[in-house]
Order: C-alpha cells, then sequence, then structure tokens
C-alpha cells in the first residue's frame, strides 16, 4: 500500500461526513479526490470478490436497485453505488465508501450500475462476474450517437470472463461481446404484440449476419421482440429464462428455466419494469438460488413506480409522465403509455432540455424520433406547448398530424398552467425530464390551484 | 414527382428520413420510392426526379458501399447527367474516396467525390451551425442546423473548391465542411451534400422552398410555414447570440 493511495484514501473517506454536514450527500465528490490525489485510486482500492455490474440505456437504475433489494431480502449485504453517480468517480465513491481504512474491501458482492459509455474507463479495472444488460435504444445523439455505438464499446471493452445476462428479445444488446458466455431472459409472445413496427424508432431491421429483411414474429415495441432472417437461418436466441403467463391480477409472472417453471411477483405492469424483474430473476437463479426460495425474495423487491404520480384537485388529476429530455425511446414510450390510458386528456409538455438551455441550444433531431403521431388521438383534447422549445414542438406536433385549434402555444410555462383550457373531469399528462421538478412543481400546482377556484 | 430513398433500413439515424416527408408534405404529388440494401437503385433506370441518402451507422456505412460498389460507374454518370441527390450527415462518406479509421482499416468508398472522412470514435463532434446559402445572383439566405458526428471530411490532395465543386453552405458561426474552414457541404452538378442535421428541411423553410424549386417541384410553398418559420426565426436569433456555446 503506497502512502499515496493511503492519503488518498482516508481524505476522501473523512470527506464523507462533511459532505454530508454541508449537504453534498451524494456526489462523486469522494471519489474524484481520491483519483486526484492517487490517479491509480481506483484500479488501487479493494473490490468486492463477486462484481456484478448492470448496463444498458433504460432502466438500469431500476435493475441495479431491485437487485439490491432482493440482496437484502435475501439476507446478503452487498455493496451498491445506489446513490452514486454509474461512471469511474462514482464507482470509486462507492468502492472507497465499501473498504477499510486499510483500502480493503468490506463486502464480498457489489452491485455496480456502470454508464454504457464508461466502460472504457470502468473495465479495465474492474472484472464483474456477471454483467448485465437491459436493453441498448437511441439515447442523446450528442452524447451518444446510436445503440450500434454504445454495442461496440461495450463488445470492445467487457472482459472475456465475465458472463452476461442479456435481454433475448433485444437483437442489439443481446448481441455484444458474442465469444463471452452468456444467458438470455426474455418474455414470450403476448396478446398485446405486433408483428410490423408502430413506432419511428426501429433500429434493427436487418438480419446482422446477411444484411436481409429480419421477420419479427413478434414485437413488443420498436425493436423489442422475437425475430429470424428472410433469408439464412439467423433468429433471436432461444431464451435460458422464458417470461409467460403475466398475470396483472395476481400481480405475477412464471419464468421457465432448465429446473421448473416457477412463479415471481411483479411490482407493477409496465412491460419495461417486467422485463427488468426477469432480469433479476435470472441473475438470481444463475447465482445459484433456487425457484421457490427466489419467489419468496422477489415478493419483497418494490419498483417504484417513477412513470408517473397522480395528485387529484376536484374532479381535475394531473398525472407527472417522467419523459427524459432527448431520449426519443423514454417520450415514446409515455406517449404510448398515455394513449392507452381510457378517458379524455390532456398533454403538457414541459420537456424543454432546460438544462442545456443555459448555454447550448438543444439538437431537435430527437423530436422527429419521438412517436408524438401517437397523441394525435381523438381522445387527446389538448396538447400545451410552452418553454423555451415550444416553437419546435408546436412544429412537431402539426408534423404528427395533430389539428392546430388542439394545441396551446405559450412561451411562458406558468402563464400556460394558468391558461389553457381546463374542463371538469380533465386529466392533465405532465410530461417533464428531470432537469426542471421546480417548473414542473410550479405548473401542477397552479392546475390544481385552477380546479379548486373553477370549482372544477 | 418521384423521390427516392436508398436503404432507409440502415440511413436512417437521427430522424433523417423526416426530410423527404417533409418535402412530400410540401408537395403532396411527390411519391416515394425505398429501395432496401438488396436491389438496384431505381433511379439508374430513370424516373427519379431526387435521390437521398441520410446518416447511418459505421457499419451501415460498409454495407451501403458494398450494395452500391457494383453500379458505382452508372451512378457517376447519372450525377454527371444531372441528376438530383441529397446526401446528408456522414451519407457522403460512402461516395467519396476513403473513410480513414483509427485502427489503420480504412474503408474504400466509392470514389464518386474526391473527398476522404476523418472517423474518431472516441471524439464526438457536436455543433451548433448558421450560415448561410448563396444564390447564383449574390443574394443570400439564412441556414441553420447541427451536427453530431464522428468524422471530420476533407476534399483529397489536389481537390478543392472550384467553380466545379462548390460549397453548399458558407458558416457565419460554426465551421464548414472540416474545422478551420467555413465552407460547408458540397455541391457538384445536382449532388448535393451536407453534414447539417436538424433534419435539414424542417428546421430550414427558406432553403427547403429553394430546394423545392431547384428540383422543379409541383408545390414550392412550404408545409407548416407560419409554425415552421416561427421555429427558424427563433433558432437563428438563438444561434446568433454571442454567449450560447456554439462548439462542444
Ligand atoms: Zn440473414
Amino acid at each position: 500500500m503506497s502512502l499515496r493511495f493511503i492519503a488518498a484514501l482516508w481524505l476522501a473517506k473523512l470527506s464523507i461526513p462533511v459532505l454530508k454536514i454541508t449537504g453534498h450527500n451524494g456526489t462523486d465528490y469522494p471519489g474524484s479526490l481520491a483519483i486526484r490525489i492517487c490517479p491509480d485510486f481506483f484500479q488501487k482500492i479493494g473490490k468486492p470478490e463477486t462484481i456484478i455490474g448492470v448496463t444498458g440505456t433504460n432502466g438500469k437504475t431500476t435493475c441495479a436497485n431491485m437487485l439490491c433489494d432482493a440482496f437484502e431480502a435475501a439476507g446478503k449485504k452487498v455493496l451498491c453505488n445506489r446513490y452514486g453517480s454509474n461512471i469511474d468517480t462514482g464507482l470509486s465513491t462507492c468502492l472507497l465508501k465499501g473498504a477499510t481504512l486499510t483500502g480493503k474491501a468490506k463486502f464480498d458482492t457489489a452491485v455496480l450500475e456502470i454508464d454504457e459509455r464508461s466502460a472504457v474507463k470502468v473495465f479495465p479495472t474492474i472484472t464483474p462476474k456477471y454483467m448485465c444488460v437491459t436493453n441498448l435504444f437511441r439515447d442523446s445523439i450528442m452524447r451518444n450517437g446510436h445503440p450500434d455505438y454504445i454495442a461496440g464499446i461495450l463488445d470492445a471493452n467487457i472482459p472475456p470472463e465475465t458472463k452476461l445476462i442479456l435481454n433475448g428479445d433485444d437483437l442489439i444488446s443481446g448481441r455484444i461481446a458474442l465469444s463471452n458466455e452468456r444467458a438470455y431472459y426474455g418474455i414470450e409472445k403476448q396478446p398485446t404484440d405486433v408483428t410490423e413496427c408502430e413506432n419511428l424508432l426501429n433500429d434493427m431491421r436487418i438480419c446482422p449476419i446477411c444484411g436481409s429483411k429480419l421477420i419479427y414474429d413478434y414485437r413488443r415495441y420498436h425493436h423489442i421482440g422475437k425475430a429470424h432472417c428472410s433469408k439464412c437461418d439467423f433468429k433471436s436466441p432461444e431464451y435460458d429464462y422464458s417470461g409467460h403467463d403475466i398475470d396483472t391480477e395476481k400481480n405475477t409472472i412464471m419464468i421457465r428455466d432448465k429446473d421448473g417453471d416457477f412463479e415471481y411477483h411483479i411490482s407493477n405492469d409496465s412491460m419495461f419494469n417486467i422485463y427488468n424483474t426477469c432480469l433479476v430473476v435470472a441473475l438470481f437463479r444463475e447465482l445459484g438460488y433456487k425457484g421457490e426460495e427466489l419467489g419468496k425474495i422477489m415478493e419483497s423487491v418494490k419498483i417504484p413506480d417513477t412513470r408517473f404520480n397522480v395528485q387529484k384537485s376536484g374532479s381535475i388529476s394531473v398525472v407527472t409522465q417522467l419523459a427524459k429530455d432527448k431520449n426519443a425511446l423514454a417520450v415514446s414510450r409515455a406517449t404510448d403509455y398515455v394513449r392507452k390510458m381510457p378517458g379524455h386528456k390532456k398533454m403538457f409538455l414541459l420537456i424543454s432540455c432546460y438544462k442545456d438551455e443555459r448555454h447550448w441550444s438543444e439538437n431537435t433531431c430527437w423530436l422527429y424520433d419521438c412517436d408524438f403521431e401517437m397523441m394525435n388521438d381523438p381522445l387527446m383534447d389538448q396538447l400545451i406547448v410552452t418553454g423555451p422549445r415550444a416553437p419546435d414542438f408546436y412544429m412537431r406536433l402539426l408534423f404528427a398530424g395533430i389539428p392546430e385549434e388542439k394545441i396551446f402555444y405559450e412561451l411562458d410555462e406558468r402563464k400556460a398552467a394558468a391558461e389553457f383550457d381546463l374542463k371538469k373531469d380533465d386529466t392533465v399528462y405532465i410530461f417533464c425530464g428531470i432537469d426542471a421538478f421546480d417548473l414542473v412543481d410550479d405548473c401542477r400546482k397552479i392546475i390544481l390551484k385552477r380546479a379548486e377556484d373553477e370549482g372544477l | 414527382m418521384k423521390i427516392e430513398i436508398l436503404f432507409p433500413e440502415v440511413c436512417n439515424l437521427y430522424a433523417e428520413l423526416q426530410n423527404i416527408e417533409y418535402l412530400r408534405r410540401c408537395d403532396p404529388s411527390i411519391e416515394i420510392i425505398h429501395t432496401d440494401l438488396k436491389s438496384r437503385p431505381a433511379f439508374l433506370d430513370g424516373g427519379i426526379k431526387l435521390v437521398y441518402v441520410g446518416t447511418t451507422t459505421e457499419k451501415g456505412q460498409e454495407l451501403v458501399i458494398e450494395s452500391l460498389k457494383p453500379y458505382r460507374d452508372e451512378i457517376l454518370k447519372a450525377i454527371e447527367d444531372g441528376q438530383f441527390m441529397l446526401l446528408t450527415g456522414n451519407a457522403s462518406e460512402m461516395f467519396g474516396k476513403t473513410i480513414k479509421c483509427e485502427d489503420g482499416n480504412d474503408i474504400e468508398g466509392l470514389g464518386i467525390l474526391p473527398t476522404y472522412a476523418v472517423r474518431d470514435m472516441m471524439h464526438r463532434y457536436n455543433t451548433l451551425w448558421i450560415g448561410q446559402y448563396h444564390f447564383d445572383d449574390g443574394s443570400k439566405e439564412d441556414v441553420v442546423g447541427f451536427k453530431s458526428q464522428f468524422t471530420q471530411c476533407c476534399f483529397e490532395e489536389g481537390a478543392g473548391y472550384d467553380d466545379e465543386y462548390k460549397p453548399l453552405f458558407v458558416a457565419e458561426r460554426g465551421e464548414g465542411l472540416h474545422p478551420g474552414i467555413k465552407e460547408e457541404g458540397i455541391r457538384w452538378h445536382n449532388l448535393y451534400m451536407t453534414y447539417l442535421l436538424g433534419p435539414l428541411f424542417i428546421v430550414n423553410p427558406l432553403f427547403t422552398h429553394t430546394f423545392l424549386e431547384q428540383i422543379g417541384a409541383e408545390n414550392t410553398e412550404i408545409a407548416y410555414k407560419e409554425a415552421s418559420m416561427r421555429s427558424f426565426l427563433k433558432r437563428c436569433k438563438e444561434f446568433r447570440e454571442p454567449d450560447r456555446g456554439f462548439t462542444y
């Protein structure tokens, strides 16, 4: 142990209570401080023997949290980067918190959420025993380019000895690091599946072997589903953990594997989260947990439903729908969800990339990858476009075929909330990113107050 | 009027195909034809007014080159005979001489344009862009867009902008074809290429109108004109604000 390393470790550890007192809990500061003092700190810090990595475009935080909860329910203490970030400085922070004063790992197992683009920095140092991948979709054009690029990064950096837990219904993430050992989870054909793509984003259209058209036997959304090549014998992988018979009344799913068919609890019925359940089950079964035992563990794994949160005033409901800016997939999943909700509705768009707005201007391509066409629906009564990107949203909604008279345009968000047509029994869906919570809160309050004042 | 989209199954990043959908919204008489990687491009047999290729992945670029290679000479002849062609984002790289890669495994392009591209997969180049389209009579109109790419494009040694290879746009703020120059894109015969994304037509109502006139569309009035102009003018104003970050 070098003196420099010990100094870095102790100073970084000391900074944790200081940050707590000053209200900066959960930042990457300790890790980046340690790396500044000792540049190879990340390499030198003790690491748990079993590391379980979680990555992917969507759902990696949820999955990592579910895995931690499941370990806890199984009575096992594991190290998690739940409150830190998922890049090298955040992982260093997590590892140093989980280390003794001499830098040895206190835990034998860690669950680490890893940012898919940080693979280059993370994997030379960390060799996960298992790497769980949720999916790969288009994300921010500026940072992520395209999913094939991210797949390439993972491909080139995941250590050969890591076993992969992959989504067998995703032919992009499912084909990374092909020479690594792997297990696939997936969900069998569902009554709501389609074969032709209903979404604008559809990134797996041709056979990765021969380039001919892929035919989907069933498709859940976007490129998620089971496909085969129209020319050669390429097809989606067989599932090792095959989800079927989803029961949304009982909140259960059956997952079949080589040892039998077992029932597991699902804590919410969004397909995205059912995939997350399958991932967790696949990993725990790989770790040797028995089906029946795991069934019990899964009962206490709760998925915080961050998709929406409902507040009511009189007959008015305001639903806050998380739809990450610049992520066409996230917004498209949200529009799909809202279109399937019963009753008349209104959509209040607060996804103007406020963070970018201060110094930069958002690359708006993603708006045209988003399924706003799904909001061109007789039950969608009014769409409120507001904020700095309102002119772009207005144009996008017209392009989606939405009649002009249904669009309410007002640059000022709070004014928009105060002035759009609010009628008795309205359900207002506020679409928001993660960088405008205060604004969302204000707008929601204004709408709820109107319900009260206007006697709705 | 028929517009042929080449390889929509792979050349579809960043909502690029909406460029052509927007042209059709302007001129509903436009008929769009899709040609896949396994088929012979329809324009080689005539009857297609405009051929469009949009941004694709690095793998996609190789597939496109492989698909078009057998027709390379016919494509060149069609362009020299005045075929309208629009290449946006990294689409023009397949028509250039080479795509130079970090690992030394350079990719040979179709060699139709006297250009090459240099890939740097670890550094994504992101920038806002504002500049102008110059008409033959000396007048200009504003053009805005975004660049988000892993490559930079250059002319081959001995080639450059001249009377034959004209810049499509000239930057006011932001870089041209590659950092250090102001000329953006190339117009050669009726081939138009640019790295600007947006999608280009949707964020540029003025240039869309110009382009529709140039290809001889039946209707050159732009669709959703008021909305599109409002968003365009706001963007022009924003991109001219001196303290707005531009490249990152
Ligand atoms: Zn095939």
